[in-house]
């Protein structure tokens, strides 16, 4: 007993958990908390010390707000056609199909690509003079004259976000197949003993029993997608003018293209109060269930 | 009678998943196809899908001039790195996590998860002043530690879940056998839990190799830039050069996909793991 009181020692039951707890901590909070007092603190700079005057110019600022639902837009839009896609596909691989572990990984595919090539293939694909988009649909009869999908204020914002929807479904696949496969095969056989029709046994057996992953994806996917820089500014840059700008573009934009830390600081702290909502969620359900 | 019945559905369902991946995957197919074309031929108006003159000069511009091969190096050197880091201090943080229960225990995984979720375009502008202040920026070092606040507590969160599958079972046989919690650490759990070393391993550096806004803030010089950042930049010049910039999209993408078909049980863990269990 006394000799584990003397040398305080790191291998006494009380003091392990924390000897392997600490150093990930202590690092991750000078990456991540000490960096983020440092935003705050730029955020409050001013000409003549510390002050809001930030925060009041960005409140006041059109823009800002404008930024602010085109995250939303970006973010709601990108996350419901991630989740409607990969569960289409997860349900149409999931049973009944010949080569199911070939489309199983074949459909993962465009998710494996480096961040930024999604942009460039669609930015290629909806090229106003050479992409492929165009002559297809021109093909197809549906345009008369080639449009400048990326460069028109009207369609940036859709086809950057349709592009992210392409990106982005397949993980939902993955995690929706993985959930697909917990349902007891009974449930289906009551199903149908009970002589319910495909629409009721989706609605009642199917979706139920996906709940659990699909609250932890879709609550993951939306705080991902409010966080999405390189999609925005591989394909339009937040353009043209200001249609498809992002609060994650704009911050940007502010910080390294008119060097106004102070600004894009403050614009930092609004996208982490935002992150608030989704993220508490996030948090919370995760510990629940981590509980369970 | 139900027997070819079943037989059409299931031939429907193929031909429907066929068309769909076709429609998924034709963008790869299409940039793929760019280039291997000349320039002039890239930009013609109709385009051709196929090239009518098959050539590698847009790769030979990629490695030539454009210095592709030192890219990839410093996205190896990074990627390899922060995860490396990460697997280690995030699964002996883990283990901790997993195996005891003490006092801040719910606030740590609290802030793990805080940590996971944590925006990153707030991070950049301080994290790019901080470098230049420590005289780290435009250097390896600097994208190492920024990928750390993204691949350290993905690790550290999925490791977790691996190891609480681990039977303690295990764990109470070696104290009686007078093993101390960091001997159990480096000989029964690290040896059981490498299967979940690799899957959350290989997604972790997945990740990393995929950054961009780091690395763009980051970085300036040819010595440290990342794939990513330097196909980024191909994009911002006067005169696009679209078959060299698609060399460049297959060039970043192909090692990504043949790890992803070599290891993709591994990796199907590594995307589901976490979420499936909520």
């Amino acid at each position: 007993m006394v000799k584990n009181q003397v040398h305080f020692s790191l291998s006494s039951p009380k003091a392990a958990p924390y000897v392997f707890v600490m150093p990930a901590v202590l690092i991750l909070a000078a990456l991540i908390i000490y960096p983020t007092v440092l935003a705050l603190q730029n955020s409050l700079q001013t000409a003549n010390g510390f002050g809001f005057d930030s925060y009041f110019k960005i409140f006041r600022d059109s823009l800002v707000w404008q930024t602010l639902l085109n995250t939303c837009i970006f973010t709601v839009i990108s996350v419901i056609g991630h989740y409607l896609l990969g569960l289409a596909i997860a349900l149409l691989t999931n049973d009944r199909i010949y080569g199911k572990s070939f489309f199983r990984v074949c459909f993962l595919i465009p998710w494996m690509f480096p961040a930024v090539v999604p942009g460039i293939i669609w930015r290629w694909m909806l090229h106003g003079q050479f992409g492929i988009v165009n002559s297809f649909l021109q093909h197809l009869g549906l345009i008369d004259s080639y449009i400048p999908w990326l460069a028109s204020p009207n369609t940036a914002l859709i086809m950057v976000i349709l592009a992210n929807i392409w990106r982005g479904f397949p993980l939902y696949v993955a995690t929706l197949l993985a959930g697909l496969q917990t349902i007891p095969r009974a449930m289906y056989d009551a199903a149908e003993v009970d002589g319910a029709n495909w629409f009721s046994t989706f609605w009642y057996v199917t979706l139920p029993q996906l709940k659990g992953v699909s609250i932890v994806m879709l609550l993951t996917d939306t705080i991902w997608q409010f966080n999405n820089f390189t999609m925005v500014q591989t394909m339009t840059m937040g353009g043209p003018g200001h249609s498809s700008e992002v609060l994650p573009t704009l911050i940007y934009k502010n910080a390294f293209n008119y060097n106004d830390y102070a600004l894009a600081s403050a614009l930092g702290i609004l996208l982490l109060l935002v992150m608030l909502i989704p993220g508490f969620i996030y948090v919370s359900h995760s510990l629940k269930s981590d509980k369970a | 009678m139900q027997r070819k019945k079943e037989i059409m559905v299931t031939t429907l369902r193929t031909v429907m998943a066929s068309l769909l991946l076709g429609l998924v995957l034709f963008p790869f197919l299409w940039i793929v196809l760019t280039s291997f074309k000349p320039l002039a031929e890239a930009m013609t108006v109709p385009p051709k899908v196929l090239p009518q003159l098959w050539t590698v000069s847009a790769y030979e511009r990629l490695f030539g001039p454009r210095n592709f091969n030192i890219y990839i190096v410093n996205s190896l050197i990074v990627a390899c790195s922060s995860v490396l880091l990460s697997t280690m201090l995030g699964g002996w943080t883990a283990y901790g996590l997993s195996r005891f229960g003490f006092k801040a225990k719910p606030h740590v995984n609290a802030f793990i998860l805080i940590c996971l979720s944590f925006p990153g375009p707030l991070l950049v502008i301080p994290f790019f002043q901080l470098m230049l202040k420590l005289r780290l920026f435009d250097t390896v070092l600097a994208l190492i530690l920024a990928y750390l606040t993204f691949t350290l507590p993905f690790i550290t969160w999925m490791l977790k879940a691996y190891f609480d599958t681990i039977p303690r079972e295990l764990d109470e046989a070696a104290i009686i056998d007078g093993c101390s919690q960091y001997a159990i650490f480096w000989r029964i759990i690290l040896p059981l839990a490498k299967p979940g070393y690799v899957a959350t391993g290989i997604y972790a550096f997945l990740n990393a190799w995929n950054e961009y806004m780091f690395g763009l803030t980051l970085t300036s010089s040819e010595a440290s830039k990342t794939l990513p950042v330097a196909l980024g930049s191909l994009l911002g010049e006067f005169m696009t050069d679209w078959s060299c910039i698609m060399a460049g999209a297959v060039v970043a993408s192909l090692p990504v996909i043949v790890v992803f078909f070599f290891m993709q049980k591994q990796l199907i863990y590594g995307l589901t793991g976490g979420a499936v269990k909520g």
